[in-house]
């Protein structure tokens, strides 16, 4: 028995002189081999040498003999130490190991393994069942003695004459050793998807791995390149057995190769090559394609327009976008208003003598009466009386002139002056005047008939006028506004144009005059005596100056002689008549320049007609007669012209 | 401030209509049992579900665990065990607790084994697993912070070997008919001290992990087995 520490040993039948020992887990041989030699020859030496002095030739033969013995062991040593390499279960049902042998020695070696087991019984040591089935060096151990989740504890001894060597131990667990064999059956076969080729590859497993009743789970791996190609492209293809490869150049022979693993293990070897080939195809042309030509081909349409188009610009505008023609009457130049000659302008127009010419204005001035003793009186109370027999008188002459033509008009009453120019109107009131004020104005223009009226305490009213009626609170305003009235209640298609000077800052107050006075003459009645009578400033005059070609009567504030005339009168403005009423009255409009200072609608039926009828020598347009108006004529006041108007111009 | 109230609660009353709206399609997500079809194939709310994807599932739990634990198991090799003790004797001196029961190791004698005794074997190793991972989890505390993952591994591992536990008392219940009480945990773990050594403790750790890990791979294998029996019998001891 051998001793070695708290080992104990087995002595070694094939091994004199050295021992080994096992433990539970470890094999390790502790060979004294080495140690044993030495002593053998220290003890032939002193032998022969004891035998020397024996017995001569005797001795030296044995010694002889004794050291070729020697010699020849001294060249053979024990085996070298082997290793072992891997142990392997390819389904995990069996397990095969490998190992490396070391040295012979020079001498026949024989290896064995041995192995214990984890839970058996720590000396139950084994070798191995099969040495044969897995090739040389290895061995092999089947089903039967093959167990999962054991360690096994494997090592190999190496033998010889000399001695034997034992390798170092490698543990074992048969479930984490699984390297299956490779695939089988790879065939790889071209298919077409939207005219796209891809292979499809299938494989089995190796027909030892039992995935069938999932003792063993495998993976597989597939890759694959051109025949000329340097790389491998790898595919992990799970644990499916076929699968499908895009992408693949046309034209080329590409080698295919699949592996699998298990669950958890080793990587089986790539099995073998399988070649296929892809036949050339016609590339239908991508969608992508087409659109890329379809751009190109619409950039360049679009640049030649747009060189086109910079070339004929101008055309191009003028074609797209027309000009847009002015305003264009047939057979009338514009050039004649430029220039300014109006009555070439009128012929153009057709109006043929519409406007009054200026013999008119003799007319105008034959018929016209002077009142030089009340131009600058202002008429109060004890006017009246003057007035009225002015008026009278007037209106005597304008009886007389009524009918005549159309230069004969007198039923503007106007105050005129002396002077055989001008008339002058006296638009006034006395300031001291209660309110009374009174224009009459006669001239002989054409149809018109301009009255003014004064209201004051005194029933000097046109008992036929609407709104004839003037209200003279401020001087000159309200004559204007008297006139705006008259002007503008007096319905008439025609108007004429009165040149009314007239101050316009008080047009305010010729506007709320204006809307104050009603046209009834009733209601004047009824109200007058309550007006309050602002005073006047002063009297201003205005003058007829004449009645133009567009039957206007201008007016022009009349600025010599009198002084009264109030400094505002500048100028000259044209007002608008605005209708006539019962052609005995003119009504002028106050120009403010609208339309609408026309506003005095005292008149029912009397409706103001702004525009100009070119209808010379002629009234055009009816009247709508109040039968008021009618029997206007010289009443009571006094003061009513009851010419009548010229019927026509 | 007292208009801006109606305007506020409104405003409270759509958020928690829409939280609840947004949470009912996850209802089923959040822990309500998954939709089951029985046999007439009208889904009910699940207390019933089919034994393929009941064993589906434990498969799926086992293969994951196996997974987890090797993976635990390869870093504490690599952390704490030196490399000369890796392979030692301390690999073959352990006693994996479940040495008791004798589970045969080759397929020809698992597939012997009948499906009643294959059950009751895996639901025999994952019961006797859980209190010992416990265990574990309280002296890998005691490492630095290094076993974190190992740490959270085991948690994850013992929480899956709980629910796995459960799927194979299902399955008890569905393949053999049988109603299994909840077995109680044995305390098999007193045996160790309180306080050992650093060297002793890490190797009675790695033995822990390597003998968790090859159970786990037995309970996978057993229930693919199972499996494949339970789908096509004919096919499956055909080897």
């Amino acid at each position: 028995m051998c001793k070695k520490g708290k080992h104990t040993w087995k002595p070694n039948p094939q091994h004199m002189g050295g021992c080994r020992w096992f433990t539970k887990d470890s094999l390790v041989s502790f060979s004294e081999a080495f140690s044993s030699k030495p002593s053998v020859l220290e003890k032939s030496l002193k032998r022969a040498e004891r035998m020397k002095e024996a017995c001569g030739a005797k001795c030296v033969l044995f010694l002889l003999f004794v050291l070729t013995w020697l010699v020849e062991n001294a060249g053979h040593t024990s085996p070298g130490k082997p290793v072992l390499l891997r142990c392997r279960s390819p389904e995990k049902e069996t397990f095969a190991c490998w190992w490396q042998p070391g040295s012979d020695g020079g001498l026949s070696t024989n290896y064995s393994l041995y192995y214990t087991m984890e839970g058996s019984r720590e000396d139950a040591v084994h070798e191995c069942p099969d040495y044969k089935t897995a090739g040389l060096n290895s061995c092999y151990f089947n089903k039967t003695y093959t167990s999962l989740w054991i360690t096994y504890t494997i090592s190999v001894v190496a033998q010889n004459a000399l001695g034997n060597k034992s390798s170092d131990p490698m543990f074992v667990d048969v479930a984490y050793i699984v390297q299956p064999h490779k695939p089988e059956n790879i065939s790889a076969e071209l298919r077409t998807q939207d005219q796209k080729p891809y292979l499809m590859v299938k494989w089995d497993p190796p027909h030892k791995a039992d995935t069938k009743s999932g003792w063993i789970t495998l993976q597989y791996e597939i890759r694959l390149k051109p025949e000329k190609g340097a790389e491998w492209e790898s595919h992990y293809a799970g644990q499916q057995k076929q699968f499908n490869v895009f992408s693949l150049h046309p034209g080329e022979v590409y080698l295919v190769q699949v592996r699998c693993k298990p669950d958890h293990g080793f990587w089986s070897e790539w099995s073998s090559t399988t070649y296929i080939e892809i036949p050339d195809y016609f590339r239908p042309r991508d969608t992508s394609v087409w659109i890329l030509i379809a751009v190109l081909l619409s950039v360049c349409i679009f640049l030649i327009l747009a060189w086109t188009v910079a070339i004929k610009c101008n055309r191009i505008k003028s074609y797209l976008l027309p000009p847009v023609p002015g305003p264009k009457i047939i057979g009338f130049d514009t050039q004649l208003l430029k220039s300014g000659k109006s009555e070439d302008l009128l012929n153009a127009l057709g109006c043929q003598g519409f406007p009054p010419t200026s013999d008119c204005e003799d007319l105008m001035v034959e018929f016209l009466e002077v009142d030089d003793s009340d131009e600058q009186k202002l008429v109060m109370n004890e006017g009246e009386d003057d007035l009225e027999g002015r008026v009278k008188s007037s209106g005597n002459d304008v009886d007389k002139d009524s009918g005549r033509g159309s230069c004969d008009s007198h039923t503007l009453l106007l105050e005129v002056s002396n002077s055989s120019t001008k008339t002058y109107a006296q638009v006034g009131g006395n300031s001291n005047n209660k309110g009374s004020v009174k224009l009459s104005r006669k001239s002989s223009t054409n149809g018109k008939l301009l009255s003014f009226e004064t209201a004051g305490e005194k029933t000097n009213t046109w008992p036929t006028a609407n709104s004839s009626f003037l209200l003279a609170r401020q001087s000159s305003c309200y004559n204007i506004s008297k006139i705006h009235r008259e002007a503008s209640s007096l319905a008439n298609k025609a108007d004429m144009y009165g040149n009314i000077s007239s101050a316009q800052s008080k047009s305010k107050e010729c506007r709320e005059l204006h809307s104050t006075v009603s046209g009834d003459q009733k209601t004047w009645f009824a109200s007058k005596k309550h007006i309050p009578l602002l005073p006047f400033k002063s009297v201003e005059y205005v003058e007829v100056q004449k009645l133009n070609q567009q039957s206007m009567l201008i007016l022009k504030p009349k600025t010599e002689g009198h002084k009264s005339v109030p400094p505002e009168f500048i100028g000259q403005e044209y007002t608008k008549v605005s209708g006539v009423v019962s052609d005995r009255v003119l009504l002028l409009l106050r120009d403010t320049g609208a339309q609408g200072s026309s506003n005095t609608q005292e008149g029912e039926n009397q409706a103001v007609h702004p525009s100009l009828q070119c209808q010379v020598g002629k009234m055009v347009g009816t009247f709508p007669a109040s039968p008021a108006l009618e029997g206007m004529q010289l009443a009571a006041s006094g003061y009513v012209d009851t010419a009548a108007l010229l019927q026509s111009f | 401030m007292s208009e801006a109230y109606p305007g506020l609660v409104l405003l409270l009353v759509l958020q928690v209509c829409a939280w609840v709206l947004l949470l009912w399609r996850c209802w089923g997500v959040l822990g309500y049992p998954l939709d089951c079809k029985d046999e007439q194939g009208s889904i009910i709310s699940c207390t019933y579900i089919s034994l393929e994807k009941l064993l589906d599932r434990v498969i799926q739990h086992a293969e994951l665990i196996y997974h987890v634990s090797e993976e635990s198991c390869t870093l504490f090799e690599e952390m704490f065990v030196p490399v000369s003790m890796r392979t030692q004797q301390n690999r073959a001196r352990n006693t994996c607790i479940t040495k008791a029961f004798p589970i045969p190791g080759s397929k020809s004698e698992i597939q012997k084994i009948s499906d009643k005794w294959l059950l009751h074997s895996v639901l025999m190793l994952v019961q006797s697993w859980i209190e010992p991972l416990v265990y574990l989890q309280k002296t890998l505390d005691r490492y630095d912070d290094a076993a974190d993952t190992i740490l959270n591994k085991t948690k994850w591992v013992t929480n899956k070997l709980s629910s796995l536990e459960q799927g194979i008392v299902e399955l008890i219940r569905k393949m053999l008919d049988e109603g299994l009480l909840a077995v109680e945990h044995q305390q098999t773990l007193t045996r160790f001290d309180a306080q050992p050594e650093v060297v002793e403790s890490i190797l009675r750790d790695y033995a822990v992990l390597t003998c968790f890990k090859k159970d786990a791979h037995k309970m996978e294998v057993f229930l693919k087995l199972l499996k494949c029996r339970h789908t096509d019998k004919m096919s499956c001891y055909i080897s």
